[in-house]
């Protein structure tokens, strides 16, 4: 008999949480209330019948509980019964389906008025692109990649030399105004998910796939890659902000064009070397760094990395926790380096000649340091070189103790924190899985293995 | 040569095994073929379930364990996935209760082709082993989801890229071949070797459910073979079946003009009947263990022949469901959206129609009865979110969450496992000659329904929220709450008790094996012909010198007049005692 | 229509006369070669359909159309058509002697007809060897492919039939009687027959020009 009570407990508590939970959709931030709706209207229909079914099952299971004194009933069949049923199951599927087929044929049918703005699926990044003054998308393909063009923007198209570039995880878009989100990819299956909007679809390489909404709500929501895409996958994360349409285009003029951004200047090397001398005093002359001034080892950094820092830097994304007190040192140095002279300065320091780091920790077994990078090597490379249009910089042949320093500083979150550090979740989600000091030590005794 | 031919060949015991190697090992006999089988499946399965107890350690306890890491989770998401679907539901409710029950509910001898029968339990042996291997190769094995899809699946960057998803793939292929010979098998036996009187509609709902599954496999598996050939091809040869010019970690690959899409198209032309492979056999089992149990003849028994029929037919047209969300033509979303909802209807008649034969009935609450009383409730739930997904828009938002992981593993996880459960439970006595432990069989079905449905229930709701599934760690998304985080502690906690409650099922089986009473013949008073072998265990042969005749369906339950609240199926009325006999029950040749 | 008579009927009610007794005539071996012959050609089928969409992508070069593609000219492999032709008919000879009582001439002809499918398979090797001289290679084009996905599995079933084949001479050699072996020697046959035609399908899918895909797709609604 205990059975009976337990499903009925279960159906009861089933009820209450449905409607007690607190684990429900997400605030609405787009115009697709309707899929709401579909989904609460599933959630009665099915829910009435689930609980008829099973008050049913009880009140039998209870009721017809075995008397030996009593028969079954010999019934083998009722049609009448049967056709009821399978009538009425009929009406409401067809309740569900008819509603959901209309909202379907919304989603299918995007706006004319839409604007167009590419996402870019990478492993493991979002990024994306505006159409530019002519309002057109430039061809793209994977076969044109390549450092300088992580895009793929076919260089040839004349539509694509005004398209603007985002190289940045977070994008911005207008209120209110309905956004096709032309979906691309350039290695393998990610899926544009924001749970806010209700929509998401597949990033597929070689194709080109689609999704359409308006948002509807300001504020700042996660986008989540959701479909499996390698090791990283849980990493894949951007945002969407949602602001003014005159915020947005304030956002939008920051960011080069695809033509800018082919463009490279000429390098002047006697100004990248005096620059470099602000930098010698803590780095060395020959770029090599000093363990005493907590200083990293510069010869081994590529220019794209040095460029994104001295721009996080600058703009206060990295060296800005309290605590970071050799970060903040590097933020007032940096802010003094003049923006349109820091290429030279980078460029020399590229061209410095590689010096070895010396180890100066000691104690970590490199073997199972080797297993904990497995992790690691995706996109910093088996050899620790480094992959540029991963985002990933080159580790062998940095300073044990500085690599050290960073990896805790992303894992206690302070780096990597700020909102705008493009691969600071991905690196803060990555180092957990490090967990001990212990296993630390056997990681960087393996990187320090690499050189 | 008609069947009829068949049933009357004489017993030639030619085959009778003489060693303990004939006997146990390279058998031809059907039953111990079905042992091999369950023992090998059960064996794989129990890596799986410790595999899941692993992942969810990482879901409920972030970062603790040192050797989960990312890769390694995906990997045994991964492996979960592919051992449960494959080596474990199918490979048990086909191979083994398939194997088993076919000639003995049908009264033939053994299956149709001995050999190939016992070819099909090694092939399927070796496809295991090399499943297995991949865990020791370089890499480890494939973590691309049991999906598989490309590109990733072949890619570095994903574990297991090299060796993990050849092996993989190689193991789907024996595995393929394996199930074939084993198809071939119980479809020609159906068909042609059913003893005297034992017609189509005679069959025991475990039979059908059977039967069309094998057909659902023998054409489906095809599709799973040919994407895995075209797809090593794709790995090791060059083509570009299914791989478009693309980056892989900022190196350019060779590949040129493929469509992954047509990978996906193909798997799931595989992949839903598949889950139609698994749930057609349980839905059988479960037929008749409440019947049986209910002392009542199956309710509205042609209608559930012909929703198996129905489901089985219309599970080829619906596999663009899965892909919804994967970028294909928008447009088929009407069309897969349509057809999908269309099977609810014959799956909920099959619903209606279980709790309808308990209605009236006069309920035995077994072991079995229990675990089949549970699957009712855990199906009638995970077919109601199946709704959800099969809506194509509501799928928009729940798609790719936890709301999927949940509903299938309630529809498809719970649900036939307690069918399984409720199966061994009940065919225990034939197949050992003892029954196992009752109160052991109610603790273990207690922690593990309860257990199973507080663990699914809760998480269709962080999946509503939009939990991501295959995430390895959810780090500090703004949209989740804390709670969320609690939750999972909470679902990992009820995870490792259902895990350890298996452990009770385990015990009482080597315990009932070693120590348990030898149990009636036919302890539960069923009509069906396994139940009335001269031998109880069956034999070699099944059947002594003369096949068994049948004489009316297999439901003949608490029929008015009769003496007994069963009549066996290989009764004449003659033969039945009556306390008033009706006119006319029996066939009239 | 008795198969449907078949599932209607209420089996909870006496069956009438007849009903109860089912005949098959076909025999059970032959069934389950049909059941596999029916997977076989699913399985090539999904192939097919793959390749319809696949040739409708921009990167597809079909092996036939223009002068200088290798199957414009399709004479070689007409020769391996006649070749397997004579294989199935071999066969066919093979199992009407036995019916005939020519068990001497039933052996010559199965003989025949295992030595011409080798042949053939040699054959097939030679056309691959010819396509790769004209550099055609496996992972060229998809419709180069295609062709060697489709002939490899087209060879890798007659092998199977082979081994099928060696089986029954194996048979015969340890002295089984003809009579218990006939239903394979018919089984083998059946399946050359089956592979021959298969051929066909395939020979006529593989060689056909970029129009004639394009005309299939939008048939199917592939395009």
């Amino acid at each position: 008999m205990l059975i009976a009570w337990v499903l009925l407990a279960l159906i009861v508590a089933t009820v209450v949480l449905h409607f007690a939970s607190p684990w429900w959709l997400t605030p609405l931030a787009s115009n697709w209330g309707s899929i709401d709706s579909t989904i609460n209207l599933a959630f009665w229909v099915t829910g009435i019948v689930f609980v008829l079914v099973n008050l049913f099952l009880v009140w039998v299971v209870f009721y017809y509980r075995y008397d030996k004194n009593r028969r079954a009933t010999y019934d083998p069949e009722n049609k009448p019964l049967e056709s009821w049923l399978t009538i009425l199951t009929s009406i409401g599927v067809i309740a569900m389906l008819a509603p959901g087929l209309v909202v379907w044929a919304n989603f299918v049918n995007v706006p004319e008025e839409a604007n167009e703005v590419e996402a870019l699926g990478q492993q493991w990044q979002w990024t994306y692109r505006f159409p530019g003054e002519d309002g057109v998308l430039g061809q793209a393909n994977a076969r044109f990649v390549t450092p300088e063009n992580p895009f793929g923007i076919d260089p040839n198209d004349p539509a694509s030399q005004d398209d603007i570039i985002i190289n940045s995880h977070r994008l911005h878009l207008p209120i209110d105004e309905p956004i096709k989100l032309v979906l691309r990819s350039n290695d393998v299956l990610h899926n544009f998910a924001v749970p806010n909007f209700r929509v998401k679809m597949d990033t597929v390489p070689g194709i080109q796939s689609y999704q359409w909404f308006t948002p509807s709500l300001k504020g700042t929501f996660d986008i989540m890659c959701m479909e499996l895409c390698g090791l990283a996958h849980y990493t894949m994360r951007g945002q969407v902000i949602i602001e003014e349409r005159e915020d947005f285009e304030a956002w939008l003029a920051q960011f080069p064009t695809f033509a800018e951004t082919q463009s490279r200047p000429a390098y002047d090397h006697s100004a990248g070397e005096s620059l470099y001398m602000t930098c010698a005093g803590c780095h060395g002359m020959d770029g090599s760094g000093n363990a005493a001034l907590n200083a990293p080892n510069l010869t081994m950094l590529d220019n794209w990395y040095m460029e994104r820092q001295m721009r996080y830097y600058r703009e206060g994304i990295r060296g800005t926790h309290p605590e970071d007190s050799w970060g903040q040192q590097m933020v007032a140095i940096a802010s003094t380096v003049p923006e349109e002279t820091q290429a030279d300065l980078l460029r020399y320091i590229e061209q410095l000649p590689l010096v070895a780091s010396e180890p100066t920790l000691n104690g970590g077994d490199i073997e199972r340091g080797k297993r904990i990078y497995e992790s690691c090597a995706v996109c910093h490379g088996n050899q620790a070189e480094g992959r540029q249009l991963l985002g990933a910089p080159g580790l062998a042949g940095q300073a044990d103790w500085y690599l050290k320093r960073q990896l805790e500083h992303y894992s206690m979150g302070w780096r990597g924190r700020h909102e705008q550090d493009q691969f600071g979740t991905q690196m803060r989600l990555m180092t957990r899985t490090i967990q001990s000091p212990e296993r630390l030590n056997d990681l960087l005794a393996y990187i320090g293995s690499l050189q | 040569m008609t069947h009829i031919a068949l049933a009357d060949e004489d017993f030639k015991d030619d085959h009778h095994p003489k060693t303990f190697y004939g006997k146990y090992v390279w058998s031809l006999d059907h039953k111990v073929i079905a042992v091999q089988y369950s023992c090998t499946a059960l064996f794989v399965g129990l890596v799986a379930l410790v595999l899941s107890v692993l992942m969810r350690l990482q879901l409920g306890f972030p970062d603790t364990l040192g050797f989960l890491s990312p890769g390694v989770y995906l990997q045994y998401v991964t492996m979960h996935g592919m051992i449960m679907v494959v080596y474990l539901l199918t490979a048990l409710l086909l191979g083994g209760f398939g194997n088993y029950m076919i000639p003995l509910m049908l009264g033939t001898r053994d299956m149709v082709f001995p050999t190939l029968n016992m070819l099909s339990f090694w092939f399927y042996l070796v496809s295991v082993i090399v499943l297995l291997a991949s865990f020791f190769v370089p890499g480890g094995p494939t973590g691309a989801g049991w999906t598989i899809y490309p590109p990733q699946a072949i890619l570095e960057g994903t574990p297991g890229a090299g060796w993990g998803i050849y092996l993989m793939l190689i193991s789907l292929g024996i595995f393929i071949i394996a199930f074939t010979m084993g198809g071939l098998n119980y479809i020609t036996t159906i068909l042609q070797a059913r003893t005297h009187g034992m017609t189509l509609m005679r069959m025991p709902l475990t039979i059908w459910g059977i039967f069309i599954a094998t057909i659902l496999g023998l054409f489906a598996f095809p599709a799973l073979l040919v994407s895995a050939i075209m797809m090593m091809l794709d790995a090791t040869l060059g083509t570009s079946f299914f791989m478009p010019a693309i980056m892989s970690l900022g190196e350019p690959m060779d590949h040129e003009g493929g469509s992954p899409l047509l990978f996906q198209h193909l798997f799931w032309f595989f992949g839903h009947p598949e889950v139609y492979i698994v749930a057609l056999p349980a839905f059988g089992m479960v037929s008749d263990v409440l019947s049986i149990h209910a002392r009542k003849n199956i309710f509205g028994y042609r209608m559930m022949v012909w929703a198996i029929v129905i489901i089985g037919g219309l599970s080829f047209i619906v596999w663009a469901h899965h892909m919804y969300v994967s970028g294909m033509n928008p447009y088929f979303g009407f069309f897969f959206a349509t057809s999908t909802l269309i099977i609810a209807v014959p799956t909920a008649i099959k619903v209606y129609n279980w709790v309808l034969t308990l209605w009236r009935g006069n309920i035995q609450l077994t072991v079995p009865m229990l675990f089949a009383i549970g699957f009712i409730f855990t199906f009638t739930h995970g077919g109601m979110s199946g709704l959800f997904l099969g809506n194509v828009i509501v799928d928009l938002p729940l798609s790719d969450t936890f709301f999927v992981v949940a509903h299938f593993h309630m529809v498809m996880g719970v649900s036939p496992i307690l069918v399984l459960y409720a199966s061994i439970y009940h065919w225990f006595p034939l197949i050992s000659g003892k029954q196992l432990h009752t109160g052991m069989g109610k603790l273990h079905f207690w922690v593990t329904f309860i257990g199973a449905y507080s663990i699914f229930l809760p998480m269709h709701y962080i999946g509503i929220m939009g939990v991501p599934r295959r995430y390895y760690a959810l780090g500090d998304a703004s949209y989740l709450p804390q709670s969320v985080h609690t939750l999972n502690e909470n679902i990992t906690i009820a995870v490792i008790i259902v895990a350890l409650a298996q452990l009770i099922f385990l015990f009482n089986v080597f315990w009932t094996l070693r120590y348990g009473p030898k149990s009636e013949r036919n302890p539960w008073k069923a009509t069906s012909l396994e139940w009335h072998t001269p031998n109880v265990p069956p034999g070699h042969g099944n059947w002594g010198d003369k096949l068994p005749v049948v004489h009316r369906w297999a439901y003949d339950y608490s029929v008015p007049g009769a003496k007994e609240d069963y009549i066996p199926q290989h009764l004449t009325d003659d033969e039945v005692e009556w306390d008033q006999r009706p006119e006319k029950r029996e066939d009239s040749e | 229509m008795r198969w449907l008579d078949s599932i209607t009927v209420k089996p909870w009610l006496p069956q009438p006369a007849g009903m109860a007794v089912e005949t098959h005539h076909t025999p059970v071996p032959i069934l389950a070669l049909r059941v596999l012959m029916g997977i076989i050609t699913v399985f090539f089928l999904l192939i097919m359909v793959t390749f319809i969409v696949r040739s409708q992508f921009d990167d597809f070069r079909a092996l036939a159309g223009e002068p200088w593609q290798p199957f414009t000219d399709t004479g070689r492999l007409w020769i391996n058509t006649f070749v397997l032709l004579l294989a199935s008919i071999g066969m066919e000879v093979a199992v009407r002697q036995w019916q005939n009582g020519q068990t001497r001439l039933m052996l010559l002809m199965l003989s025949a007809g295992a030595f011409l499918a080798i042949s053939f398979l040699v054959l097939q090797v030679a056309v691959w060897r010819y396509l790769l001289s004209l550099g055609y290679g496996l992972s060229e084009n998809p419709a180069n492919s295609y062709f060697y996905l489709f002939t490899g599995l087209h060879a890798i079933h007659l092998l199977g039939g082979l081994v099928a084949l060696v089986r029954v001479f194996f048979r015969l050699y340890r002295g089984v009687s003809a009579e218990r072996v006939f239903l394979a020697v018919k089984g083998c046959a059946i399946y050359w027959h089956y592979l021959f035609i298969l051929w066909l399908v395939l020979f006529f899918f593989l060689t056909r020009t970029p129009e004639t895909y394009a005309f299939i797709a939008a048939v199917c609604g592939l395009g």
